[in-house]
């Protein structure tokens, strides 16, 4: 499976006043934080300036006049300013990390709850790769964004207007000398910032070529080879890494030359504050802690400026981040809830199919006006060849898929008139490799729905019969799981899928029982026997293969190209000499002849 | 000469045909190939002389055309237009936007299962390979097209050996030698006739064939035409 969003054009727009506004809607529950952060932001800004004031106060009130006697003080308080603005800036970080954070976790969850109302046909559309990316990086992208990048922008404006202002007060003249330069500086910051963008970019795009380049020749490495394509695409490769190396070097370049020129420009100002100031200075129309003062800022307004130019690729790459999670949280839902949905009382477990046409994608029919009643209790076989339908009308009835045409009917309410919890509690599915999650096999089975009690796993396992493995593992109920049951054998898996359905007690039993080759003839009986038990009782819909389940029914339906070809019981069908006289010839056969050892 | 691998899925028909081409080396024994084990040749020589199409053909974000001459760089105009037949992608050619320069693969156009397996069958043959083997390379492919293709193949044979691995009978039922595979064992060889005389592996699969063929043919169903389709 290749991840598209590798391939995906990285480059976004910095700034998207809707995707602002969707997100913002997820920051909202964090006012209070958020006010007290632009209350701290403000201080800093504040308190950055009263560092150099202290200093000023310093020269020109204590140093210059000769006098020491409040000197103390006066440093005192320019470490209490710093230990202040350090306490601050502490409490802010924590304070956007927190709300990062929380804003992130809240994406994450809306995201995973949106996936688990989507359709079945979404899920075959998208492969998992690109929907965990979404979870993961994408979300991680924009935390970074929310927590450190929001704050650096904002603190860094903040201070710069902070410190303008305070120039232009302390001596007007001697700032709008220093602003001469500032229109130089801030054209020349952008220009290199655009020029390392477009490398940055240019780098991006070289990179998602690598990856995708990658991923389909490591995928088809058996073709590269039996092709005897080495040379030829290590060539092509070799293009595509040249691509890299050149678009990196240009990257550093642009980079490299951006930071010289910004020191340059903090010397010329500074050689203007020295000289121009100086001047006035000796006229006294200034004074050596105001001209001190000067310096000391303009270093702090260059850097803010350096650093909001290198926010801008985080910020673009936030923004397309956004759009992806939004446009994933903007997939419909195929498959909704009735507005005024109707509600099963007492079930009864009768199942209609009525006139049901049915194509996954609205062009091959799957399903061809299909119909058939089945009263409560029944137990019913599906059979018919591969691809005749007959997983089909499953996934139906459980509303994996809505059909196109015709009604399907539990208790003579149509399933899309029923909310789909309540729907899937009483019809229940064994499906025939079962999911199994990591997790105890207690669990497994109950999937942590806590009002199926441990008795009722045990007494479902014991119907079943599983409880005869499930007792001889290490730690019997609570033993561990791996990954998708990896370490249970393929009828014991089964068994687990039986009891889970069991412990479920729902009203109507749909069973996958499609031919398993390696089972030994005591897990097939045990098997067999759950399969009984399981459906004993309920209204069930068999997917039979074995002959003895098949004999085991009331009666049968044969599904053939997706339609409904005939109908009765085991006895009426044979005697008709038609499709099922010759599946069950063909199947008989075989397990006839597996059974003799053939 | 052509020979046929039938077998139950997991029976090893298609480690059997990997070996050939060194996909993997066997523990024991050996594979030879006009009389010289596989390993005495370079793996360059030994790829270069075998046309492999297996079950899952992979095809690349590339042009039709690059595609179809991955193993032949720049092939003379007519063989590309002769695979082009054998393969019966000729039909297929319309549908391509910009024929042969359109873009197939991950990010190109989408190319249905039995289109994928006949662009795979068409790159495999313009390598002119000594051997040409075929994993269940027709699976996609509708039974009609099939027919067509195997009859092209027969035609423009020539000396070149085919190994056939299949899931129906009806695909090797022409070939000189049938071996079929039961649990990574040979369990029979011989001609059509001789197996189906045998009642074994084969038999049973030509029996399930034919009755899943005889209700394959049975009752084409259309919609009726006074209701809307889609919902």
């Amino acid at each position: 499976m290749v991840d598209r969003s590798e391939e995906e054009d990285p480059v976004g727009k910095v700034y998207d006043a809707r995707l602002v506004r969707r997100m913002s809607g997820y920051v909202r529950p964090y006012w209070r934080p958020l006010a007290i952060s632009v209350v701290l932001l403000t201080c800093v800004a504040g308190l950055e300036i009263v560092g150099p004031l202290i200093v000023r106060y310093a020269i020109d009130n204590q140093i210059a006049q000769g006098r020491t006697d409040r000197l103390g003080l006066l440093v005192a308080l320019y470490l209490g300013s710093l230990a202040a603005i350090f306490l601050l800036r502490y409490g802010l970080t924590l304070l956007m990390i927190y709300i990062g954070q929380r804003v992130m976790m809240a994406l994450r969850m809306a995201l995973f709850s949106h996936l688990q109302r989507m359709s079945i046909a979404f899920f075959d559309r998208n492969p998992v790769g690109r929907l965990t990316t979404r979870l993961t990086n994408d979300v991680a992208t924009l935390e970074m964004v929310i927590s450190e990048g929001i704050i650096e922008i904002i603190t860094n404006l903040m201070l710069v207007s902070v410190i303008a202002v305070a120039l232009l007060v302390l001596d007007w003249r001697l700032a709008l000398a220093m602003y001469v330069f500032l229109p130089f500086g801030i054209f020349t910051v952008r220009y290199f910032a655009s020029a390392q963008r477009e490398a940055h970019r240019e780098q991006r795009a070289w990179l998602a070529r690598i990856n995708a380049f990658l991923n389909e020749n490591i995928s088809g490495m058996a073709t590269v080879q039996l092709f005897n394509r080495q040379k030829e695409n290590l060539h092509r490769f070799d293009g595509r890494n040249q691509g890299l190396l050149g678009a990196s070097l240009r990257s550093i370049a642009a980079y490299a030359v951006f930071e010289p020129t910004v020191i340059m420009f903090n010397a010329l100002t500074t050689a203007t504050i020295l000289w121009y100031g100086g001047g006035r200075v000796v006229q006294g129309a200034l004074t050596l802690g105001t001209l001190v003062v000067f310096i000391q800022l303009m270093q702090r307004v260059y850097w803010p400026l350096r650093d909001l130019a290198d926010r801008y690729t985080t910020m673009q790459q936030a923004m397309a981040s956004s759009e992806r999670i939004f446009s994933l949280l903007d997939e419909p839902e195929e498959i909704i809830d009735a507005s005024s949905p109707r509600h099963l009382v007492d079930v009864k477990g009768k199942v209609e199919f009525r006139n049901v046409w049915f194509a996954y994608d609205e062009e091959n029919w799957v399903l061809r006006d299909v119909s058939f009643v089945i009263n409560p209790g029944e137990k019913v076989a599906i059979v018919g060849v591969t691809g005749a339908g007959k997983s089909t009308i499953i996934s139906l009835l459980s509303r994996f898929y809505d059909v196109q045409r015709g009604t399907i009917l539990v208790d003579d309410v149509p399933v899309d008139q029923i909310p789909q919890r309540e729907l899937r509690r009483h019809v229940g599915i064994v499906l025939q490799d079962a999911f199994l999650f990591t997790d105890t096999v207690e669990e497994n089975i109950r999937l942590r729905d806590s009002s199926i009690t441990s008795a009722q796993v045990r007494e479902a396992a014991h119907v079943i019969g599983a409880d005869v493995f499930i007792t001889q593992l290490p730690e019997a109920y609570s033993t561990l799981l791996a990954e998708r049951g990896a370490n249970l054998s393929v009828g014991q898996k089964q068994l687990l899928a039986l009891t889970r359905v069991a412990a479920f007690n729902p009203e109507i039993v749909l069973v996958m029982d499609e031919a398993t080759a390696s089972i030994d003839p005591l897990t097939e009986a045990a098997i067999q026997r759950g399969i009984r038990q399981v459906t004993s009782g309920r209204t069930s819909i068999i997917i039979a293969h074995r002959l003895n389940t098949i004999r085991d029914v009331d009666w049968i339906v044969v599904m053939h190209q997706g339609q409904v070809a005939e109908v009765g019981t085991h006895k009426d069908l044979l005697v008709q000499r038609d499709i099922y006289y010759r599946l069950y010839k063909l199947q008989y056969d075989e397990q006839e002849s597996f059974r003799t050892g053939g | 000469m052509d020979s046929g691998l039938v077998g139950e899925t997991g029976s090893g028909k298609t480690t059997l045909v990997n070996l050939l081409v060194r996909l993997f080396d066997p523990w024991e024994g050996q594979v030879t190939l006009g009389g010289v084990d596989v390993r005495q040749f370079s793996l360059e020589e030994l790829r270069e002389a075998v046309g492999f199409v297996s079950q899952e053909s992979f095809l690349f974000s590339d042009p039709l055309r690059e595609n179809l001459s991955y193993g032949r760089s720049n092939p003379p105009h007519e063989e590309l237009e002769q695979v082009i037949e054998t393969s019966q992608l000729v039909n297929d050619l319309p549908q391509f936007t910009h024929g042969l320069d359109t873009l197939i693969g991950e990010r190109g156009m989408t190319l249905s299962g039995g289109q994928k397996q006949r662009v795979a069958l068409a790159r495999a043959l313009l390598k002119r390979p000594q051997i040409l083997v075929l994993d269940d390379a027709l699976a996609h492919v509708d039974t009609y097209t099939e027919e067509q293709i195997l009859q092209r193949l027969q035609a423009s044979k020539g000396q070149r050996t085919t190994i056939l691995i299949a899931h129906r009978t009806s695909t090797v039922a022409s070939a000189d030698l049938i071996v079929t595979l039961e649990d990574g064992a040979i369990a029979e060889i011989g001609t059509h006739e001789d197996l189906l005389g045998r009642d074994g592996v084969y038999s049973r699969f030509y029996r399930r064939q034919l009755v899943a063929e005889q209700l394959q043919e049975e009752t084409q169903v259309v919609p009726p035409e006074d209701q809307e389709i889609s919902s």
